[in-house]
């Protein structure tokens, strides 16, 4: 006989205990993140992030930032789906010397991939680029240096994102007809959308926030080339603790409202629900 | 041929055309390693291959125009059931009015109706047996091969899945090679039947 409450029952002390000690982890981090900024609210205040909108570089600034971190965002896109479905589908001797190379960003500190893209548009190609094209200290040495960056996670994402999926579904469209080419449209890519706005909503997070390269790269002039993280930097280094602070948080809500949004987005959409591929 | 760490070698087989086969073995005899081969799933380091009098040997895997039913079904697992039989027609090419044409065709050969429009992941094993079939018929091969074809089913859903495939292999005149180590099809009558073992095919 099957006993009323039997799932509770199974849940013995030891499974309470397990389930307890995860809550413990996760509060204690989200303690310290509350309490992060928690207490810098107290050297701003409501009025003094007001304020900012009626500053015109601010106002350039947060243009700017949105407007670069969604263009690098789907240039990283525009690289990484391919490359990670690569990644994750081909067998090759060279396979982890591509990943470590592709992994370059990561692992520089920001400001020497600031550095390292200052050089090479000062190399003759880079010369003849910009002969033509504005890049350095411009606008577009922001997308590239927030893509430049954004890339190397997105890639990240999607490999994981593909490997993650049944390889043998591509296998079986292939037996049906399909190239490698269609396989990948028909079947890996709609299967792996979830992983793809995922990398989407990460990379763009990463760009909106990108400050090192910029600074080097861009250089920090308002008006131009100056984004949120340029403004607090500048607004620190004129020793305006209060401005810069206000601009964070401006940073985090503007962030945090775009990227709930896109999440309540995503699940309304179909972005999480199977059959919308074709 | 070589997959994982055992190898296929001198293994020479026909099966008639319009006939329906069985390649029997115990699990790991690379019954499924041969029937991926033949698809173009793996290569081959010597031997041929021939449909009639094509050779396949070289061809790509999406040239060969063999029907395929995996272990399991494998369905695709974001697409309905309707999209799952589109899709080896999207892929040739088909208008829009032919694929139409067809899957209704093969929803009413296969009685899909009361689940055409569900996920694979709401669908019994039958219906994904079912389903998968169609999927493969869909662009009218005239070779089918099965994998484990009924495996995950009971005794009743076996039969079923047997006489309809018997009904549509004369109807449509196919050729069908089954790999399976399930004794349901020992009791059946099958025109030719082949056995894998330790390397060696023999026909019994």
């Amino acid at each position: 006989m099957i006993q009323k409450n039997s799932w509770r029952n199974r849940s013995s002390f030891g499974d309470r205990f397990f389930w307890f000690s995860l809550a413990v982890i996760i509060s204690t981090y989200i303690t310290f993140l509350v309490a992060l900024l928690f207490a810098s609210s107290f050297h701003t205040s409501s009025s003094s992030i007001l304020r900012l909108f009626s500053q015109s570089e601010i106002r350039y600034a947060l243009r700017l930032s949105l407007l670069s971190s969604t263009v690098s965002t789907l240039l990283s896109l525009w690289i990484a789906v391919p490359s990670g479905y690569y990644l994750a589908r081909c067998s090759s001797p060279l396979l982890k010397l591509i990943e470590v190379i592709m992994d370059i960003p990561l692992i520089l500190p920001p400001l020497v991939v600031g550095m390292l893209l200052l050089i090479l548009f000062q190399t003759p190609p880079g010369r003849w680029l910009q002969s033509h094209i504005p890049v350095t200290y411009a606008i577009p040495s922001i997308i590239i240096a927030q893509g430049v960056i954004g890339t190397a996670y997105a890639v990240r994402m999607m490999k994981d994102a593909f490997a993650s999926l049944d390889q043998r579904e591509e296998k079986v469209a292939q037996t049906l007809g399909c190239t490698a080419s269609q396989a990948f449209w028909y079947i890996a890519f709609p299967a792996a959308k979830r992983g793809i706005f995922s990398a989407a909503i990460l990379t763009w997070a990463r760009c909106f926030g990108e400050f090192g390269p910029i600074l080097v790269f861009s250089g920090a002039t308002r008006l131009k080339t100056e984004v949120l993280p340029t403004s607090i930097y500048l607004e620190m280094s004129i020793g305006n603790l209060e401005n810069a602070l206000a601009v964070s948080f401006l940073m985090i809500g503007v962030a945090v409202l775009l990227l709930l949004a896109f999440r309540l987005w995503g699940e309304s959409a179909s972005i999480h629900k199977p059959g919308t591929a074709i | 041929m070589q997959q994982g760490d055992f190898q296929l070698t001198d293994l020479s087989f026909t099966v008639p055309k319009h006939g329906f086969a069985t390649l029997e073995g115990p699990n790991g005899s690379g019954k499924t390693t041969l029937l991926e081969t033949i698809l173009g799933l793996h290569s081959m380091r010597a031997g041929k291959i021939f449909l009639d009098d094509r050779e396949i040997t070289l061809s790509p895997v999406h040239q060969r125009n063999i029907g395929y039913v995996p272990q399991q079904g494998i369905l695709f697992q974001h697409l309905k059931v309707y999209q799952q039989l589109e899709i080896p027609l999207i892929a040739r090419g088909w208008h829009r009015s032919l694929r139409e044409k067809r899957c209704e065709e093969l929803i009413d050969l296969l009685r899909l109706h009361a689940f055409v429009s569900a996920y694979p992941a709401s669908l019994s094993g039958g219906e994904i047996q079912k389903t998968a079939l169609a999927r493969a018929l869909s662009f009218r091969p005239e070779y089918l091969l099965l994998d484990e074809p009924t495996a995950a089913l009971d005794t009743d859903a076996k039969m079923q899945f047997y006489q309809l495939l018997r009904a549509i292999a004369s109807q449509q005149s196919l050729t069908i090679l089954c790999v399976t180590h399930d004794r349901f099809f020992r009791d059946q009558k099958i025109d030719h039947r082949f056995r894998l073992e330790k390397g060696i095919l023999t026909l019994i």
